[in-house]
């Protein structure tokens, strides 16, 4: 797996490098937008990571190149959050995900590794983590052959963390995506949230499937 | 007249300054003129008595004066118009003309003195020489008259006089407020986003002239201190991101690292719960900024406003749940208005939360959306303390908690930067509605649509 990742700040760029060579990727590294349009252009890569306010070329023209060019490499931006206008032009521009800064360096892994496996159809309907399963058309969510009986945001929630078992979401995630909240709540909504979810899934089960991370966020995990 | 436009104010003053001297100049010329015609008439009556003491004397033959023929013999031939009586020095009567019915001018003093005689306004002159006394008296109608042609003649011509000055006045100022007119309409241009221009310099040096530089050179500053804050905010927010990455991902590492002691963990935990803070704070501060320079871009979109709230509502029954709050909403099933829905949830939320923050157990909160003309009002209600008076018109600025000891979380900028995106909506705006004892209200306006 080879990844682009264009980030001019080279103290964040040296860590995100770090951290996707742990994970067992091949990183190549550029710190402005002229070179990584060169890049993305002449090398095949199976992800980029594109940050949007860079010197030279933006991020944003970057995409809008490649795709012009008919280059369709899964592109993942990194923007400062808050600028909504930013957000949505780059997913208007053909961008795969995005995510603010400052991120959880455990959730752009995440992200990464789902947009390089996009190749199979991920948009599956039924869901199943253990012995919790959600059919995702009728709505039903089946635990142990007890149903449970979920409001519409409680679905969406556990619809995410199914869909990503394994994978560790911040606050700030699970209110962009479930949420579709662009920006910091100031309330403590997601965590009670979750407090619900976990009554009505893990309560009384000897397995928990819902985890804390500590600090970082929350993610749901079959037992190993 | 306060609120009168400055050019019929200077025609009006004009008017009446001219008014007033006008009036200060008939008077003065009246009174001058009668002044002067008083004299005339005394030299005159003194003129006609000498020529009588003249004929007096020079007479040899003793004079009858019950014949009236020997006294008018020794009167000039004006004086058969005058009142006229003749006494000796010791009083009594000698000579009455017949105009002068009863009337006793006897016992008045030498010299001229203005006296009423057969109800006429006259004026009398008294000489004693030759051992008599001659009382003369003349009318005064004729003076009178004058002064009161004079008086008319003012009267008429000023109506004139002054509707040429009002007309004078009203050109003269709106020629000389010309200028003004142009400068004002050019600052109605200069807009956030057109700081670049600059007002019309009239060419003669004159006090407009002085303005107009001014005006300009403070809009220079302006102009820089405007692009300045502008690319403060696009500068800090690229400045402050990246060391809060930095910071975000170390201590995400450290979480992570195997040798980190439980109890440590839960400190690194805490470091990193004050990182998000820091980027909420810095979030926050960023969007102000930007609202500050009139940089806040927003997503508009028409939307129905009401799924937006209850989805709101909705979130907020969850949270006030384990605080025992009850959430009512009173909602409509649809009202459409321009919004950026993202800003608007970020708004309602605040209200909201606040709303079960700042209540007690077993409160209420109402959240209700209403149609109001071409208006959609939005009020978030609840029951709590209620805002102090003097706490009302601080509550929407930075930083400003009124019950700092209240031991309830928050850093002050929520309302502020609400109230920024609610007008940044156009028509859009943030208040505190009411509070009292039992209920606090907060209503946000936005405008409504047809679709």
């Amino acid at each position: 797996m080879r990844v682009l990742l264009a980030e001019d700040e080279k103290k964040v760029s040296n860590f995100i490098r770090k951290a996707l060579c742990e994970a067992g990727y091949v990183v190549d590294e550029v710190y402005d937008g002229e070179s990584a349009l060169h890049l993305a252009s002449s090398e095949p890569y199976d992800a980029i990571i594109l940050d949007v306010m860079m010197p030279g070329r933006d991020g944003l023209s970057v995409l809008k190149l490649l795709r012009a060019n008919r280059i369709f490499t899964a592109v993942l931006i990194l923007t400062a959050r808050g600028e909504v206008s930013e957000r949505i032009e780059g997913l208007e521009l053909g961008a795969d995900d995005y995510m603010a800064k400052p991120f959880s360096m455990r959730e752009l892994l995440a992200r990464i590794a789902a947009l390089t496996r996009r190749t199979s159809p991920e948009r599956s309907t039924l869901l199943k983590v253990a012995d919790l399963t959600m059919n995702v058309l009728t709505r039903e969510v089946i635990r142990a052959g007890q149903p449970i009986n979920l409001a519409l945001r409680e679905f969406a929630l556990l619809e995410f963390f199914m869909r990503a078992p394994g994978i560790v979401h911040s606050r700030t995630s699970l209110c962009e995506h479930v949420w579709n909240y662009h920006f910091d709540t100031g309330t403590n909504v997601v965590d009670v949230y979750i407090k619900r979810l976990r009554e009505k899934v893990d309560a009384g089960y000897e397995v928990r499937l819902l985890h804390t991370s500590r600090g970082v966020g929350y993610m749901m995990k079959a037992p190993e | 007249m306060k609120h009168w436009p400055l050019r019929i104010k200077l025609a009006v003053w004009s008017a009446l300054t001219v008014g007033a001297a006008l009036l200060l100049c008939g008077v003065a010329a009246g009174l001058f003129v009668r002044h002067e015609q008083f004299e005339a008439l005394d030299e005159q009556l003194q003129n006609e008595a000498h020529i009588f003491f003249g004929e007096y004397s020079r007479r040899h033959a003793p004079v009858d004066w019950t014949v009236s023929g020997h006294v008018k013999e020794m009167l000039p031939l004006t004086l058969t118009e005058r009142y006229v009586e003749i006494a000796s020095a010791s009083g009594s009567i000698l000579y009455r003309s017949t105009n002068m019915g009863n009337d006793a001018v006897r016992g008045a003093p030498r010299g001229f003195s203005n006296v009423e005689i057969a109800n006429d306004a006259v004026r009398l002159g008294v000489f004693k020489d030759k051992g008599l006394v001659l009382y003369l008296a003349a009318d005064l109608d004729e003076i009178d008259e004058d002064t009161g042609r004079i008086l008319i003649g003012f009267l008429a011509g000023s109506p004139l006089l002054i509707a040429t000055v009002i007309c004078g006045g009203w050109w003269l100022s709106k020629k000389a407020l010309a200028p003004v007119s142009a400068i004002t309409s050019a600052a109605e241009e200069i807009t956030a986003e057109r700081l670049d221009r600059r007002l019309p310099v009239p060419v003669p040096p004159d006090e407009i002239r002085r303005l107009s530089t001014v005006l300009n050179a403070m809009l220079d500053r302006l102009d820089v201190s405007f692009k300045q804050a502008m690319r403060f905010s696009a500068d800090a927010s690229h400045e402050l991101k990246t060391p809060l990455t930095l910071l975000r991902i170390g201590i995400e590492n450290l979480i992570e690292s195997p040798g980190l002691q439980p109890c440590d963990q839960i400190a690194v935990a805490a470091l990193l719960e004050q990182t998000r803070q820091l980027t909420s704070i810095t979030e926050s501060l960023l969007l102000l900024s930007r609202a500050d320079a009139g940089q806040l871009r927003l997503d508009f979109s028409e939307t129905n406003i009401v799924e937006i709230v209850r989805a709101c509502a909705d979130d907020a029954s969850i949270m006030a749940e384990k605080h025992d709050i009850l959430i009512e909403s009173d909602l409509p099933d649809t009202l459409y208005g321009k919004v950026d829905g993202g800003r608007l949830t970020q708004i309602l939320l605040n209200l909201l939360d606040n709303a079960i923050k700042y209540n007690h157990a077993g409160g209420q909160v109402k959240i209700s959306a209403k149609r109001r003309g071409d208006a959609v009002n939005i009020t978030v209600a609840n029951t709590g303390p209620g805002i102090s008076p003097e706490h009302g018109p601080q509550l929407f600025q930075r930083f400003f908690r009124a019950n700092l000891n209240a031991g309830i979380p928050g850093r002050g900028l929520g309302l502020s930067l609400a109230r920024e995106l609610a007008r940044a909506h156009d028509g859009g705006d943030l208040d505190l509605l009411e509070s009292d004892a039992e209920w606090t209200v907060f209503s946000v306006r936005l405008t409504a649509v047809e679709l």
